[in-house]
């Protein structure tokens, strides 16, 4: 156990934006608001896995819409307690502590908020190691848990309780719901037992992430480049290093989706990155070859500081450094991919690791 | 015909350049920068207007880019205690204005905000209905409190300023018309707290650019006053701070971490 200062929420928000993968929506917010929340409530503790009992219930915490209106209307700030004790009213049991289900992007810092307010402790988990765009997409469902009973709460305190046949009528839902809100809500969901939990989070995320956010931080003090300090603390690779020469969106799908074009630079010069996203990044093709794609992380940093650079920043002319991180092994199972694979998300791949590509490369 | 009048005071220089409705080129000219800078802006404005025989009352804006603005921030000189009126209530009580700002800044500005209800959500509709009790008190608690200029933001109001402008023209029956409001929507596009800050520090850097029109209207002998009334007809500072938020790039994200969006998207 340890306990979480505001400096750390520091870390937390920027590490987070590294496991984002280019989404998860950008931390500020949740960094803020976590930041109030510990200085008038107290430093939150941050518990292992292993540290909640069997028996005991956790109820993981999040914020749910469009990241443009997230960052234009903000929170009342009860929402999330609203949201957990309205879930938390369905069980007999105790409650013993939130978590977050994303630990990449603005869902890393919500609970932390949620833990503070409540004086709850947060452990020290996720149900993603990165940041995916829909409700479903978590470990827990690999394992069976059940999303509802769900609680949607907005800033006026309207609340909605969805109970579902199955987590993707909870996906369907809560989006219809989420949008009738004004396209933003507090949700609490996937309550589950601490035996549970033990089989099923990705451990020691929250941890992680301040870890990254730390080094990219105090390398930045130091004038040095965060990226090979990055690429240690997450077994990651440099996939490349370029200029963008052009960035494509299309919002007209409910998501952002589109691609970026880099120009390699140095080493890389005469090579081309295209990067193809949807909120997150998808598949990074190095000379129309892939050379990581989804469910493992790819990130692009500014090519100075290692700072993320998330899908909504990506400006013509930037520097950056591209990184590809593996995943949880749980996504790489069969049913992980079916849920999150590349061919989820329409490519007609097969899903091969980025620490296998990587070997083809150098051969 | 209305026209437009543009200031840039560089390091060496001071341009003034007179444009018409369709952007024209009226009039250009270049004077010494001052050290004082006023004095070269004074220079400046009086030969373009000399140059081009364009009557001041017919200038509906005048834009000013200078560096003392942003060096006043930096410098933490001169600055007005803005007031803010956030409409969003019951949105964003959990992120108020000045969260995160540095306390030097505070020290100069003071936190003096009040949260009201309104502010619409992204399809127009209104968060919550605009109180005109609401606003005028906490304007009177804002002005107990000492305020020289005012700040105005609302949820989406680069969408609808209509709210906004409400707010304003109860400021100016509470507050007199001599404090210069900032509308948020004049200042940034969508992203709250970055737009509001950098209307905050519009408002903040009101003092400056209200100095130099004043000791403008004392000097001059043409009818500057209708100079001096346009800018503060169009408290939209548009008129003399538009640049804060582009002259922002000067701060870095640590100087000023609520001031980090004030860095991005707003023009």
């Amino acid at each position: 156990m340890r306990h979480l200062t505001v400096k750390d929420i520091d870390f937390l928000a920027v590490g987070a934006a590294v496991l984002g993968s280019g989404g998860g929506g950008d931390p500020y917010l949740g960094k803020l608001m976590a930041k109030a929340a510990i200085m008038e409530k107290g430093e939150v503790q941050l518990i292992d896995v292993d540290e909640v009992p069997d028996d005991k219930l956790v109820i993981p915490s999040a914020m749910m819409g469009a990241p443009a209106v997230m960052l234009e209307k903000l929170p009342n700030g009860s929402e999330p307690e609203i949201s957990f004790r309205a879930a938390a009213s369905f069980f007999g049991t105790e409650v013993c502590a939130t978590m977050s289900i994303e630990a990449g992007g603005i869902n890393s810092c919500i609970p932390v908020y949620t833990a503070a307010r409540l004086k709850l402790p947060l452990v020290d988990c996720d149900g993603m190691g990165r940041a995916f765009p829909e409700i479903p997409m978590v470990t827990f469902s690999l394992g069976g848990v059940e999303a509802s009973p769900m609680v949607c709460c907005d800033e006026k305190g309207n609340k909605v309780v969805i109970e579902s046949i199955n987590n993707a009528w909870v996906e369907t839902l809560s989006r219809a719901v989420t949008v009738a809100m004004g396209l933003s809500s507090m949700i609490g969901l996937y309550a589950m037992d601490g035996k549970t939990l033990k089989k099923w989070a990705v451990r020691g995320t929250i941890s992680l992430a301040i870890e990254i956010g730390k080094r990219i931080v105090q390398s930045n003090q130091k004038k040095m480049s965060p990226v090979d300090s990055i690429l240690e603390v997450t077994n990651g690779y440099r996939l490349f290093e370029g200029k963008v020469t052009d960035v494509q969106r299309d919002l007209t799908t409910g998501f952002v989706r589109g691609k970026a074009l880099f120009e390699g630079i140095e080493s890389y010069r005469g090579s081309v990155m295209r990067l193809e996203f949807q909120n997150e990044n998808l598949v990074a093709f190095l000379d129309e070859k892939p050379c990581a794609m989804v469910p493992d992380l790819i990130t692009i940093l500014d090519r100075e500081t290692g700072n993320p650079i998330t899908t909504e920043h990506l400006k013509y002319g930037q520097r950056a450094v591209i990184i590809g991180m593996p995943c949880v092994d749980i996504w790489r199972s069969e049913k992980g991919l079916a849920q999150v694979g590349p061919r989820y998300f329409q490519y007609d791949i097969d899903y091969v690791p980025v620490e296998e590509l990587m070997k083809e490369q150098s051969r | 015909m209305s026209y437009r009048l543009g200031i840039d005071v560089g390091g060496t220089n001071t341009d003034a350049v007179i444009l018409d409705e369709q952007n024209r080129v009226m009039a250009k000219c270049k004077r010494p920068s001052s050290e004082d800078i006023s004095t070269g802006i004074t220079e400046a404005v009086d030969a373009v207007l000399g140059e081009s025989g364009i009557n001041p009352s017919q200038i509906v804006h005048a834009m000013l880019g200078t560096t003392h603005s942003t060096n006043a921030i930096v410098e933490r000189k001169g600055l007005a205690r803005a007031g803010i009126i956030r409409l969003g209530a019951p949105s964003g009580i959990a992120v108020p204005p000045f969260l995160d700002w540095p306390d030097d800044i505070i020290r100069h500005i003071g936190r003096h905000y009040r949260i009201v209800h309104g502010g619409y959500e992204y399809n127009g509709v209104p968060i919550a209905p605009v109180d005109r009790d609401e606003i005028r008190r906490a304007l009177e608690e804002l002005k107990d409190e000492g305020i020289t200029a005012l700040a105005v933001s609302g949820v989406f109001s680069p969408v609808n300023s209509e709210q906004e402008m409400i707010v304003r023209d109860i400021a100016q029956e509470v507050l007199g018309k001599d404090v210069p409001v900032s509308l948020s929507s004049e200042v940034g596009s969508i992203g709250m707290l970055e737009r509001e800050n950098a209307t905050i520090l519009n408002a903040a850097n009101c003092g400056f650019s209200l100095r130099f029109f004043s000791k403008r209207t004392a000097k001059s002998q043409r009818d500057s006053r209708s100079l001096h009334y346009t800018e503060r007809r169009n408290p939209d500072v548009r008129g003399v701070c538009a640049k804060i938020p582009r002259l922002y790039h000067c701060f870095r994200p640590d100087k000023l971490a609520a001031g980090r969006g004030v860095s991005y998207r707003n023009t």
